[in-house]
């Protein structure tokens, strides 16, 4: 009987576990989900459409400043093109093309997901993926470690360093 | 009592190593392709149909680039205050001359930040009777991917942009290039 509600004990005890760690993922997550959401949405006209999708670019004459920054005249003329574009009806994506196809990729703070340049999205990701099982993998062997229990051939060789001590 | 067999443990540190150095050889591989920050003067339009230019000039008449198929043309940007503009335009009114007579090749100039007031004095006391356009430039100026004026663009006579000068042009060079690419 003893056996058998120790037993229980550990299921409870490592269900209680699995729950916290669920729990704990499912906060990481909704804090991600959080953090990403724009709540700055809402009816926008092109002004701020554009001025908002001008900070995706480097402004190419300056240092560290995106086109929404900038004040320079080519940053300028490149956010009124930008306006006159979603003015056109133009999708954010087709912009983001015309300003790559005039004055190559450099300009896009955003890198593009496929070739070569994708595994800027894929590095990061296979890095946490491998990290969390190289972590998984410790854990589980420190916790095998926490339940070995000593032999009766430990309890002699103990029992045999006593007698000579 | 025998003693035993010591186990041995499997290491981690290796699989970790190995891990480590594959993301870094990923990331150096990805440095060793990309292009880099600054890719000079080269621009993304070289050998790609050139962007439309068209408007009216300083003299009111109405210009279209694409009606000039069948002969080199230099797109010039350039702004009344900008110094390296006022250096090259001696040297873009001398090549400007020398072509008229040959016929092969001509100038567009297309102000860049300017006010068309300013531009139509500083043609008057600089002279050059090429075409410039004033008015709604900046759209443009984007199509040709421009930075900074000055910066030039050789058109061949398919339409085609094969070549792009900043910092303003020499007469000499324009023709060394011409002859390069024809």
């Amino acid at each position: 009987v003893t056996a058998t509600t120790a037993s229980h004990g550990r299921i409870t005890a490592a269900r209680r576990r699995t729950i916290v760690w669920v729990l704990l993922g499912a906060l990481a997550v909704a804090l991600l989900a959080y953090a990403t959401v724009d709540r700055h949405s809402g009816p926008q006209n092109n002004s701020e459409r554009g001025y908002a999708l001008a900070g995706q670019f480097a402004c190419p004459v300056c240092q560290g400043q995106s086109i929404a920054e900038s004040d320079v005249p080519i940053a300028r003329e490149i956010k009124k093109e930008i306006i006159v574009r979603l003015d056109q009806g133009q999708t954010e994506s087709q912009i983001r093309q015309y300003l790559v196809d005039q004055y190559g990729e450099n300009i896009d703070y955003k890198p593009r997901a496929t070739g070569v340049a994708g595994l800027v999205w894929v590095i990061p990701v296979v890095a946490v993926v491998v990290a969390l099982a190289g972590l998984a993998a410790v854990f589980r062997k420190w916790r095998k470690e926490e339940h070995v229990a000593a032999t009766d051939d430990d309890r002699a060789l103990v029992a045999q360093a006593r007698g000579h001590s | 009592m025998s003693t035993p067999p010591v186990e041995r443990k499997p290491r981690l540190a290796p699989y970790a190593a190995l891990g480590a150095a594959v993301v870094l050889g990923l990331f150096v591989a990805l440095l060793a392709t990309s292009k880099g920050g600054s890719d000079g003067p080269r621009s993304a339009l070289i050998d790609k149909a050139a962007p439309a230019v068209s408007g009216t000039d300083l003299r009111g008449n109405a210009y279209d680039l694409d009606t000039l198929r069948g002969r080199w043309v230099v797109v010039n940007f350039f702004s009344t205050t900008c110094v390296p503009c006022q250096l090259e335009h001696p040297e873009l009114e001398k090549w400007a001359s020398e072509h008229e007579k040959t016929g092969d090749a001509s100038i567009v100039s297309v102000t860049f930040d300017d006010r068309p007031s300013a531009v139509k004095d500083f043609f008057e006391q600089n002279g050059g009777d090429w075409p410039v356009l004033l008015e709604n430039t900046g759209p443009i100026a984007i199509a040709y991917g421009v930075v900074a004026v000055p910066e030039s663009y050789l058109v061949d006579p398919f339409g085609i942009v094969r070549a792009k000068i900043t910092g303003g042009v020499k007469a000499d060079d324009l023709d060394q290039l011409l002859a390069r690419l024809s």
